[in-house]
């Protein structure tokens, strides 16, 4: 048994710090948000600024990573993409698990009616196609970096809630449920007490994994002309605008690629590391 | 009175139970009696499916089943609480203990923070726990443990009833003595009132003042605990009784009620327990028994009743 328990807080900060590829992903997400809020100091070169005598250069002393099929710094425009690529990442994950988990949530531990007309919305969303959806919101709102948040926000949560109901229908058979309906516990707070620590583990990786596949759809809805316009780069639209000449020259869409990568990585290791911390079951006295 | 694919079942029939403050009812009777849906019908904690068609479920007075869900919930934990038989997979595993036990105390008396604390580790002392665990997470302690927990969980409010549905079964024999001394100390000091369901004549022996056995979702026979244990008169009850091995008659072999309790949708017409019945009448087949009330304060639901408490 513990002498003195240390406050809970501190607790986890030093159980989180031995966890190592959580500490991996916390550094490489540290890193990527603070490249993302310093951009403009950081950036080697204006990443908009154009050199039509020196376009797809190779990586050179000038250039560390090379220019784009106008001639700008791919350097210096990764560098600024984080910011629109870690905006729309963040907006629609936190709108997608705000909104997915309490329709989900109320869906799964209050069944009946309330599920019926949920999971049928869910259902509607899910029939289209996410272009669709996007082609739509672009219709209403103009393009832009709001659309995309908006219209994957849309895409994202009918599958956030599904996962959460699912969640919460297998947490609701257990007996401390029952018991704490038997305190007399109201079940939106049982839901937010009791099921929603119990299910976070799993939304959790669900999220981490969400970042990448965000990106990359940001990416697409860039490509179709209805997201993040030039000359403002976004990760996802250097790999499309690289894409065409990988064969010749591979630079732009490497690095972007190698980027996004790193990142996603960097997500999912913080991801996992978080999980792992905040369950008390796998750490004994 | 349960709603099944098959269409409607009827599953408890004519359950009567009376407690009175400081006393304890032992519920007995074996597995798929109707011992924990009845339990449940009290708290209104039916699933889906199961509705209380008929009766009343009085509180001091007040009719459970006429008030709404917020004034239900209100008297879940406040007025009546209760044990599971789990105390394994009772308590949420992220939630540190403490936590747990503070639960009722601001749900129903509003308690927060320091004082909320205080009396939760009071709570924990009173069930024989060490303050220092109040911050523990349920992984940390034992089965025994955890059971106090849940006792002091259920204690919060000082309830007048408390259900405990087999809150030993899971538990080693040591620390199942420990786990109802600990509810016989609650019941002298709070005065509540407990119905204990077990399917273990010798608990019920050590704990009730008053025994009703069920049978096939109906009690067969009810009595002070003394006087059932003694003299037991329905032949389930008797046959119950002769199973538990005991130190005096050494028989080579436990005696084995025969056959099996029949499933709430294939209930017979006339006595249910007729078929396992070692002394039954044509009579039985013809009519369904009713409890009739013996002036001992016993009721025994079999046409052979009388005859039984006289010989």
């Amino acid at each position: 048994m513990s002498a003195v328990p240390a406050a809970p807080r501190s607790r986890l900060l030093r159980r989180f710090r031995r966890s190592r590829g959580g500490m991996v992903g916390a550094v490489i997400v540290v890193v990527v948000i603070l490249v993302a809020l310093l951009a403009p100091l950081l950036a080697p070169h204006p990443f908009d600024a154009t050199d039509l005598l020196n376009t797809w250069a190779p990586p050179d002393h000038v250039n560390r990573l090379g220019t784009d099929r106008l001639g700008r710094d791919i350097a210096s425009r990764l560098i600024m993409g984080a910011r629109v690529s870690l905006l729309v990442a963040s907006s629609v994950l936190a709108i997608t698990l705000c909104v997915g988990v309490v329709f989900g949530g109320v869906a799964g531990l209050f069944g009946g009616t309330a599920d019926g007309l949920i999971m049928r919305a869910v259902d509607i969303v899910l029939a289209f196609p996410e272009v669709v959806l996007a082609i739509l919101v672009a219709a209403v709102l103009g393009t832009g970096t709001t659309t995309v948040i908006v219209a994957l926000s849309l895409v994202w949560w009918p599958g956030i809630a599904r996962l959460t109901r699912s969640l919460v229908l297998v947490q609701k058979q257990e007996l401390y449920v029952d018991a704490a309906i038997v305190c007399g516990t109201p079940r939106l707070e049982i839901l937010w007490r009791h099921i929603l620590p119990n299910i976070a583990a799993p939304l959790l990786v669900r999220a981490s994994i969400g970042v990448g596949f965000i990106i990359m759809a940001e990416a697409t809805l860039s490509f179709l002309g209805l997201g993040v316009q030039e000359p403002t780069p976004s990760w996802g639209s250097m790999i499309r605008d690289g894409l065409p000449t990988l064969r010749s020259d591979p630079y732009l869409a490497m690095f972007s690629s190698i980027v996004i990568g790193v990142t996603i990585i960097g997500f999912n290791l913080l991801g996992d590391g978080l999980r792992d911390t905040l369950d008390p079951r796998l750490h004994g006295h | 009175m349960f709603h099944t694919e098959a269409g409607p079942r009827e599953v408890l029939h004519d359950i009567s139970l009376q407690v009175q403050p400081g006393e304890i009812l032992g519920l007995v009777g074996e597995s798929g009696s109707g011992k924990s849906v009845t339990a449940l019908a009290i708290m209104r904690l039916l699933a889906e499916q199961g509705r209380i068609s008929a009766g009343r479920i009085a509180l001091d007075g007040v009719d459970l089943l006429g008030l709404d869900a917020a004034e239900m919930r209100a008297v879940r934990g406040r007025d009546i609480a209760m044990i599971f038989q789990e105390p394994m997979t009772s308590l949420n595993p992220l939630i540190t203990i403490g936590l747990q036990i503070e639960e009722s105390l601001h749900t129903h008396l509003g308690l927060r923070g320091r004082g909320a604390r205080d009396r939760g580790i009071e709570l924990l002392i009173e069930v024989g726990l060490p303050a220092d665990r109040y911050d523990a997470y349920p992984h940390a302690l034992s089965g025994g443990q955890r059971q106090r927990v849940m006792i002091a969980m259920a204690m919060a409010c000082a309830p007048r009833l408390l259900i405990a549905d087999e809150p030993t079964t899971a538990l080693d024999v040591s620390v199942q003595a420990q786990i109802l001394a600990l509810m016989r100390k609650l019941r002298a000091d709070h005065g509540a009132a407990i119905v204990l369901i077990t399917h273990d004549m010798g608990v019920i022996a050590q704990m009730a003042d008053r025994v009703a056995v069920m049978y096939a979702g109906e009690i067969v026979e009810t009595a002070p605990a003394v006087t059932l244990l003694a003299n037991p008169v329905h032949p389930y009850t008797r046959l119950l009784l002769d199973c538990i091995p005991t130190t005096r008659r050494r028989r080579a072999r436990l005696p084995v009620i025969h056959g099996q309790i029949p499933g709430f949708g294939s209930i017979v017409a006339g006595c249910r327990f007729r078929e396992r019945c070692p002394i039954a009448l044509p009579v039985c087949a013809a009519a369904p028994p009713q409890l009739e009330v013996h002036d001992d304060g016993r009721a025994v639901r079999c046409w052979r009743g009388d005859e039984a408490m006289t010989t």
